[in-house]
């Protein structure tokens, strides 16, 4: 944090002596000890260094004014009060993310404890069962190198890791590719994907574009109902912005539960149908459509049936 | 006629805990009926009457703590063994469970089979032997 950096500056000949606060929170600091233990005393000015005796009298030493020392103070103590809400907040999303591990890794566990438990009941002949016990087992596997996957994604996204290509794009036809992805899904279903493809000139990056509707369109097709519809549009709006809309007919996301739609680990519903996704996706499209200048949002009206999510991106660099 | 096997509300959003609860239960000689959220259990206890509950803490949507709280309020499950399972193993997870839900009990995923046999045996004895009340 530059507010930081500044203050914690290493002292130098050339400047004033610090204040003994800043320069014990800088030695505190440096001795990686931990922020809660530094103390901000009362006193603010240090006086300066004894000279050697042989020494011409020196100058009366520079002395901080005191508003100037008040206010580094002050500055000390919002950016150790900053860093703190922020190590707090991190410990709170790796609590959950560790919550989204322990459940698949659980029910890992179960597995086994079962199958070596009918094994010894004397069920070892019936290997189908155990056949079928270790394709679940598989699956959750899969999942939890899914949400162990979003996870560092999410956390490469909040360090602002995320490397982004933007270039002039089709969104409509990221939106065709994506359809085309999930239509034999769709059809074993029976879920009538449907394809609008307006023209939608876009500026941003092809791949995370389609990582956001990849995710859409998987999530719309878990949530709508048996022989149900999941439309996928596309189009530019009046003020020079492309847009990508998912529609499902499922049962939408209760009025209640929107304003956690896009949170880390939120999950509303289960799904209808499907293994159930990371609670991390809709987090981390946001997160994507926001770093190319663009947005994801949940659009359905209040009193309306189904979800609808829209996704919008800058039209050119510029817009 | 014998009576029929005991029938158990199983509630968890996971495929797997639903599937392995019931695998242990009817290979314990019970009947299972389950959900995948609290809204789905209201929907089954409205023309299902189950002998007991076993929730999953960490629901979407409305968590099976407060499903387990809300039955308590419907005089026909204020007695109804109500098991809650979770993975928050820690000493104050489980008792923060039972006092939040006026739960029956706790139960940390995983568990061992015979174990989660144990003890729902347990509640239905108990509640048998007190005339209805389990809890």
């Amino acid at each position: 944090m530059s507010l930081e950096a500044g203050v914690a500056s290493a002292p130098s000949a050339a400047q004033p002596a610090k204040p003994a606060a800043i320069a014990s929170y800088t030695r505190a600091r440096a001795a990686g000890a931990r922020e809660e233990r530094v103390r901000i005393p009362a006193a603010a000015v240090v006086p300066p260094a004894a000279s050697p005796s042989s020494a011409p009298a020196p100058e009366p030493a520079p002395r901080w004014p005191r508003w100037l020392a008040g206010a580094a103070l002050l500055l000390a103590a919002a950016a150790f009060a900053l860093r703190r809400r922020a190590r707090l907040q991190s410990n709170e999303v790796l609590a959950v993310a560790a919550h989204e591990l322990k459940s698949p890794l659980a029910a890992l566990e179960s597995y086994l404890a079962l199958m070596q438990q009918e094994g010894k009941a004397g069920g070892a002949a019936d290997t189908r069962a155990w056949l079928e016990d270790v394709g679940h087992m598989r699956t959750t596997a899969a999942h939890l190198r899914r949400t162990i996957g979003d996870i560092l994604e999410m956390t490469r996204l909040d360090d602002a890791r995320i490397k982004l290509e933007p270039r002039p794009m089709d969104l409509a036809e990221s939106a065709r590719r994506s359809a085309e992805a999930f239509r034999a899904l769709a059809a074993e279903s029976r879920i009538e994907l449907t394809l609008r493809a307006g023209p939608a000139p876009a500026w941003g990056d092809p791949t995370r574009a389609r990582q956001i509707l990849d995710n859409l369109v998987a999530n719309a097709l878990r949530h709508a109902p048996e022989s149900g519809t999941v439309t996928v549009s596309t189009g530019s709006d009046g003020s020079g912005r492309a847009w990508c809309e998912v529609t499902d007919d499922g049962k939408g996301v209760p009025q209640a539960g929107r304003a956690r739609l896009f949170t880390r680990f939120a999950r509303l519903s289960p799904p209808l149908r499907g293994e159930p996704g990371t609670g991390l996706g809709l987090y981390i499209g946001r997160a994507l459509a926001r770093a190319q200048g663009g947005d994801l949002e949940y659009a359905s009206g209040p009193a309306a049936r189904g979800a609808r999510f829209r996704l919008t991106l800058p039209s050119t660099r510029d817009a | 006629m014998s009576a029929p096997a005991p029938l158990v509300l199983v509630v968890d959003d996971s495929d797997d805990y639903r599937r392995i609860i019931s695998r242990v239960l009817a290979a314990g000689g019970y009947r299972t009926v389950s959900a995948a959220s609290a809204e789905e259990a209201r929907e089954i206890l409205t023309a299902r009457t189950p002998d007991a509950a076993l929730l999953d803490w960490n629901l979407p949507g409305e968590s099976g703590v407060e499903l387990s709280r809300w039955m308590r309020g419907d005089p026909r499950w204020s007695r109804l063994p109500i098991m809650i399972l979770s993975v928050n193993s820690r000493v104050e997870d489980q008792a923060n469970g039972l006092r939040l839900g006026d739960a029956s009990a706790y139960m940390v995923k995983p568990f061992p089979p015979d174990e989660l046999l144990s003890r729902l045996r347990a509640l239905l004895k108990r509640r048998a032997g007190a005339g209805g009340a389990a809890r």
